[in-house]
């Protein structure tokens, strides 16, 4: 027992020590500067006077409420549009899904900056949907698509989609489609078979895609800089700046820890959503049951 | 009869068919076809199943029968033919509007619902009223001797309660035509065999129309009313157990149903002779090349009175069963099955000569 340990023990070190050497720690040292007291790269002291200046400030907190926003947005309209690609994808004999799941994958192979450019090409004053409409005769001067939170929603979901494609396909492919034969002899009509067996079993596969595209969307900061420009801003383009244009590190790592708090905030809320549906469902069916 | 079927194939396969009297026709399959591509998986299926009958669909893999009764759940199209279930033509309906229940064989319970949900579950998509829906369901969990694990879930029940809430589930909204496929083949040897008495009572007890799917030639033998026994799509021999096995069709039918031995030969005059020169008494069996058929249980050790003709042997094989001991034996050049019980001490070794005699009553012929 006490070698097996050992032997445990010696194959976990290398990755824990990468880990605590290169996360861990420049973490503990971010948290620690957010405490800091100045606005320099370089300060001391200990105080709250950052994130009271984050906290406290309307400007500040409208960035925040924006990101959530738009990281929510985001996540909602992923699964909209990822789930039945995700559904159908699951339910496809392995040749096709291999085939199909490359069109998938393909552009997270593409460099973000080089997406986030097409796009800029393609949305811009002279891009392929104003030089589109203007030859369909819908509009007489070009329009401006660039700038503004539905660019940057448009953006982002298109290239966190393949998260939640991904995600909904791994659940659902867990779903035995015989189930949805045993629900349609059941007297179930499509519908019925979709909310009663296939939406409730699909949760799982659904909660970690959405955490998943929830996560990447806040933190966001190439897209709604050059998407959204000075008029969509997000806490991530924010503490881009404040980190490489202002040099306030100090305030920077306090918005990071906000920003972290956030994100593992929502990942711990799914994890407790997911557990109480499983047991609120559980309780529901013996209340019905004494009633 | 409140059924006339529509092929003239239907009505004389109806009046061969055993029990074909006044009672009624719940399923009707009539010339049902299914192909993909230049392959029939079935092909020239035509049944009538009566109300509270048990028909079982027998065969090897890949013979059509699953096929069959996906057909009539509504999973699969046909491609040509007709299905009816209580007269009403539901070919081109949707699975959840026909009147079947179905227990698929791995059970397919909703592992997100309890016990009792899964068997609520269709009572609701009827529209049934609450109160009249939990009294049906505790009915059900009562039938299946089910009702203490009401609240568990199906990941918590063994396989063989699995089965019985699958079976609760699919008998709660009371269809006309139960469908089995294959529902034994997930348990354990033991198991299967004391499920297998269980699931007879239960299904006499509610006196339900079933159509059974299985590989089993014993599940088949000892829980039917009726077999019907299928080949590369196609029906082969339809009857009562009895009658598939004590006077087998065909050769495939023999064969494939307990045990026999099989000799080549052609009968004349009443006289059947094997390729190898053996001649057997056949009366009343037409000249011509025919397979003679013998079950082990009409081929005995010869001992004192003799029965009829007499023929030497030598022992080929001799395997001990406990209540029974299994000999293959070869005469000449053709080899016989026996299967007898010897006292203590007596039993027949490789190597050694016996005489045996067939008893007229179980001599069969089948086309060659």
């Amino acid at each position: 027992m006490a070698g097996s340990r050992t032997k445990l023990a010696l194959l976990l070190a290398p990755p824990l020590l990468l880990l605590v050497t290169f996360m861990l720690l420049p973490l503990l040292g971010l948290f620690r500067s957010s405490f800091f007291v100045g606005s320099g790269p370089i300060a001391s002291g200990f105080s709250f006077e950052q994130y009271a200046k984050f906290l406290l400030d309307e400007y500040y907190l409208g960035v925040l409420a924006e990101t959530i926003g738009i990281g929510l947005s985001s996540a909602v309209l992923s699964v909209l549009i990822g789930y039945p690609v995700g559904y159908s994808l699951a339910r496809l004999p392995a040749e096709k899904r291999r085939r199909r799941l490359i069109l998938v994958i393909l552009p997270m192979t593409l460099s973000l900056v080089v997406v986030v450019f097409g796009w800029l090409v393609a949305l811009g004053r002279n891009g392929l949907l104003n030089s589109i409409l203007m030859g369909l005769g819908v509009i007489d001067s070009p329009g401006r698509f660039l700038f503004n939170r539905a660019a940057v929603l448009l953006v982002l979901v298109q290239q966190y989609l393949p998260f939640m494609i991904l995600s909904v396909m791994s659940g659902v492919a867990q779903i035995d489609p015989v189930l949805e034969q045993a629900a349609a002899n059941l007297r179930a009509d499509r519908f019925t078979t979709f909310r009663r067996v296939i939406l409730p079993l699909s949760i799982p596969g659904i909660l970690s895609g959405f955490t998943l595209v929830f996560i990447l969307s806040v933190s966001a900061f190439i897209t709604p800089k050059l998407i959204g420009g000075s008029r969509v801003q997000m806490i991530g383009s924010l503490i881009y700046e404040q980190v490489l244009t202002v040099l306030n590190w100090p305030f920077s790592a306090a918005m990071s820890f906000v920003l972290l708090t956030l994100t593992l905030g929502l990942t711990a809320l799914a994890n407790t959503l997911l557990a109480v549906r499983f047991t609120a469902d559980q309780g529901k069916k013996h209340a019905s049951r004494r009633a | 009869m409140n059924k006339t079927p529509g092929t003239p194939a239907a009505q004389s396969l109806q009046s061969a068919q055993a029990g074909a009297d006044s009672a009624e026709i719940v399923v009707f399959l009539a010339d049902l076809r299914k192909s993909y591509g230049n392959f029939d998986a079935v092909k020239d299926f035509t049944l009538n199943i009566h109300k509270g009958e048990l028909v079982c669909l027998l065969g090897p893999s890949g013979c059509g029968k699953t096929t069959t009764l996906r057909m009539i759940a509504g999973f699969i199209e046909p491609t040509s033919g007709r299905i009816e279930i209580s007269g009403q033509d539901v070919s081109l309906l949707p699975p959840y509007k026909r009147d079947t229940g179905m227990v698929f064989q791995s059970y397919a319970l909703f592992p997100h619902m309890s016990v009792e949900a899964n068997v609520a579950f269709g009572l609701e998509n009827l529209g049934i009223a609450p109160d009249k829906r939990k009294n049906r369901v505790l009915e059900m969990l009562q039938l299946v001797e089910l009702e203490h694990l009401a609240g568990r879930y199906p990941k918590e029940l063994s396989g063989g309660q699995q089965q019985r809430v699958a079976l609760a589930r699919a008998l709660a909204l009371h269809p006309a035509v139960l469908l089995l496929d294959e529902p034994f083949s997930n348990l354990d040897a033991q198991l299967r065999i004391r499920l297998r008495e269980e699931l007879r009572k239960l299904i006499g007890r509610v006196n339900i129309t079933t159509i059974f799917v299985t590989h089993d030639q014993e599940e088949a033998l000892m829980l039917s009313d009726r077999i019907v026994v299928m080949r590369n799509g196609g029906i082969e021999q339809i009857g009562t157990p009895e009658d598939i096995y004590e006077n087998p069709g065909t050769r495939f039918v023999a064969e494939f149903i307990g045990n026999c031995s099989l000799l080549q030969g052609m009968v004349k005059d009443g006289v059947f002779t094997s390729e190898t020169g053996l001649s057997i008494p056949a009366p009343g069996r037409k000249d011509g090349n025919c397979l003679l058929v013998l079950r082990p249980e009409y081929i005995r050790p010869a001992s004192g009175k003799a029965l009829g003709q007499r023929y030497a042997g030598l022992v080929e094989s001799s395997d001990y069963y406990g209540s029974l001991t299994r000999i293959m034996l070869s005469v000449g050049r053709d080899s016989f099955l026996l299967e007898a019980h010897f006292p203590p001490g007596t039993r027949p070794r490789k190597g050694d000569r016996l005489e045996l005699e067939i008893d007229p009553h179980g001599v069969r012929f089948v086309e060659a």
